[in-house]
């Protein structure tokens, strides 16, 4: 019997949420911003698509002396860099370390601050001020610097890189799940998972944690766009990931000696930076309003 | 007031010793040590080990961090492991250059966005809303190494009006300025138009309108007046954000100051100068947030009877 009652319950809550999604869908679709920004973020998740199938790491590597620094033209559409490598071929194969970066840094982020977040919130007294005073201290460290110690220790490749970017974005979650954790805990249906003989943790993460994802989830999606400027910076700096891998940071900072007769090997992967960003922030933006239907008026 | 000021300093001083700690043990866990960055082809194990023994590289990590600690407490940040220069010299002589130039911008980033925010929020909805939000978005996601290289193209290779790099005249802090600038007039932009936007719903500006107050005070006294704290907020984030990170773009200027000092200790090992950069670097990042703090008492009534009633009225952060 008690397990009918909560295969009908689970059901219903199941369908409740698919309905829930739609209508934020709905919402989102009629965000010109949003549409956008999805628009853009899918074009650059093809881009990544195709250059895993297609472009190998030795045609991006490999040394073609007789065509540097082609200008763009009909063959070479971003032109070539000093080592005679065609620009386009090397930004394509590039996305896939700020998309990693801009999804798995922020997931890693959102991963930890929930966790540690929602336990704070939850349990209030000195487990909340013991996670709190870390976040503080956290956070009065600078990203930029916590990020060069981080890749110095680990060592420069991708999974550091995201790692790096991800621990500076921990304290910021953390807040931002306490708070919203906060505001759901005294809700009627914690009381009665409560009543129903839930442990705490898994009242947590069944009924505290779903109910007040939404701001995270808008958090989230705008950190990405945070998350891909900062990793490029990092590589930039040579905290990251360095050439001969083409990180689009690492591509604008290659082309610094090559400025004054080559500037198109900024341009472009400067452009993909930003694009990528802001379809992040758009979407965000979307989402925000989507999910907060309140908010619009 | 003052004594919350007072308690917000000395909080600030555990804060530091585990920032201290921290640093020091990831400085520690990282491979490679500055004796490595030293060592030469024609040096013996005896002068590898009296040099791993002159930087206590013998003894444990614990035994260096109390060392450190014990001067830091006396005030001494050390010197450099490489140079030998204090760091406080070396510190105080670039801070300047971080400071002016991170101040610069901000207000060149305020007194552009204030009144891009106002506007926005003014004609909101409208074409011109649209298009100052999708500017502020993309000033957003603009790297600003990227703005700062590209404005170094035109401007200073191309058009040869403003030099590349520090030169100590105002034409230096042309360039960087408005690079840093550009992601703070974004920002703060937004901010400014969604909280007017946000105060404009009040009835209090009904009230002033309908006693005859002139929309133009309206706008500076009830409307501003009253959406400033979130502005601020941001403002000071921002100071604090570019206190901090200024190393991206002090890198691509060569601009001699803190973060590009920090860019240099962290890759060559050099763990007193990293640490006590970031002890300083820190420690002026508290200060903006607490001037932050205690400007929005100036600024607020509400929030500066909270702080005469004393301690047990205090709304917790």
């Amino acid at each position: 019997m008690s397990s009918k009652v909560k295969t009908q319950s689970m059901i219903s809550s199941q369908y409740q949420r698919e309905n829930q999604l739609l209508a934020v869908w709905k919402r989102l679709r009629t965000n010109p911003g949003a549409v956008v920004g999805l628009i853009i973020l899918c074009a650059l998740i093809l881009i990544m698509v195709y250059s895993v199938l297609f472009i190998s790491y030795e045609e991006i590597t490999v040394i073609n002396s007789k065509n540097r620094f082609a200008p763009p033209s009909a063959e070479y559409p971003f032109g070539t860099d000093e080592m005679g490598r065609d620009l386009m071929k090397r930004i394509f194969y590039g996305s896939r370390y700020s998309l990693a970066v801009a999804f798995g840094s922020v997931f890693i982020g959102m991963v930890v601050g929930i966790f540690f977040g929602s336990i704070a919130g939850f349990f209030g007294g000195w487990v909340d001020n013991l996670i709190m005073r870390i976040a503080d201290i956290m956070s009065s460290i600078p990203g930029t610097l916590l990020g060069m110690v981080i890749v110095t220790i680990l060592g420069a490749n991708l999974i550091n890189l995201l790692i790096a970017v991800g621990v500076a974005s921990i304290a910021g979650f953390i807040r931002m799940a306490r708070a919203s954790v906060l505001t759901v805990k005294s809700n009627e249906y914690v009381e009665s998972a409560r009543a129903i003989g839930m442990s705490e943790l898994r009242i947590i993460f069944t009924q505290v944690v779903p109910n007040s994802l939404s701001p995270l989830i808008v958090t989230a999606t705008a950190r990405m766009a945070t998350s891909v400027l900062s990793a490029a910076g990092l590589s930039f700096l040579g905290f990251g990931i360095t050439a001969p891998k083409p990180e689009w940071g690492a591509l604008i900072s290659g082309s610094r000696a090559f400025l004054n007769y080559a500037p198109h090997l900024c341009y472009f992967p400067g452009l993909f930076i930003m694009l990528m960003a802001f379809a992040c922030a758009l979407l965000g933006d979307g989402l925000r309003d989507a999910l907060d239907p309140k908010l619009k008026k | 007031m003052l004594r919350y000021s007072a308690m917000r300093l000395l909080l600030f001083i555990p804060i530091i010793i585990c920032v201290t700690f921290i640093i020091f043990a990831l400085m520690d866990l990282a491979p490679g040590t500055i004796v490595d960055t030293m060592i030469t082809e024609e040096m013996t194990e005896e002068d590898i080990e009296f040099l791993r023994s002159k930087y206590d590289l013998d003894k444990p990590m614990i035994v260096r961090y109390g060392k450190y600690l014990g001067n830091l407490l006396r005030g001494d940040l050390g010197s450099s492991q490489i140079t030998g220069l204090t760091v406080w010299s070396q510190f105080s002589e670039r801070w300047p250059n971080t400071m002016w130039l991170s101040l610069f911008s901000l207000m060149f980033g305020v007194a552009l966005a204030i009144p891009a925010g106002i506007l926005a929020a003014k004609y909101a909805g409208t074409i011109w809303d649209n298009i100052t939000t999708a500017i502020a978005m993309l000033g957003l996601s603009m790297p600003n190494f990227w703005l700062g290289l590209m404005l170094l193209t035109v401007f200073s290779l191309k058009l040869k009006i403003f030099p590349a790099a520090y030169d100590g005249t105002w034409r230096s802090f042309v360039l960087p300025v408005v690079a840093n600038g550009f992601a703070m007039i974004a920002s703060i932009t937004r901010q400014t138009r969604s909280s007017i936007l946000d105060v404009s719903r009040q009835d209090y500006l009904r009230t002033a309108r309908a006693k005859g107050v002139p929309e133009r005070q309206v706008t500076t006294r009830h409307k501003l007046g009253n959406a400033w704290i979130p502005i601020i907020t941001q403002i000071g984030m921002m100071l604090g954000v570019t206190l901090g990170g200024s190393a991206v773009i002090e890198t691509v200027y060569s601009w001699p100051g803190v973060g590009y000092l920090m860019v240099e200790a962290i890759s060559r090992r050099d763990t007193t100068m990293a640490c006590g950069c970031v002890i300083l670097t820190a420690t002026a990042y508290s200060l903006v947030l607490l001037l932050v703090d205690l400007v929005y008492a100036a600024i607020d009534p509400r929030i500066r009877s909270a702080y005469a009633r004393g301690k047990k009225r205090r709304v917790k952060a």
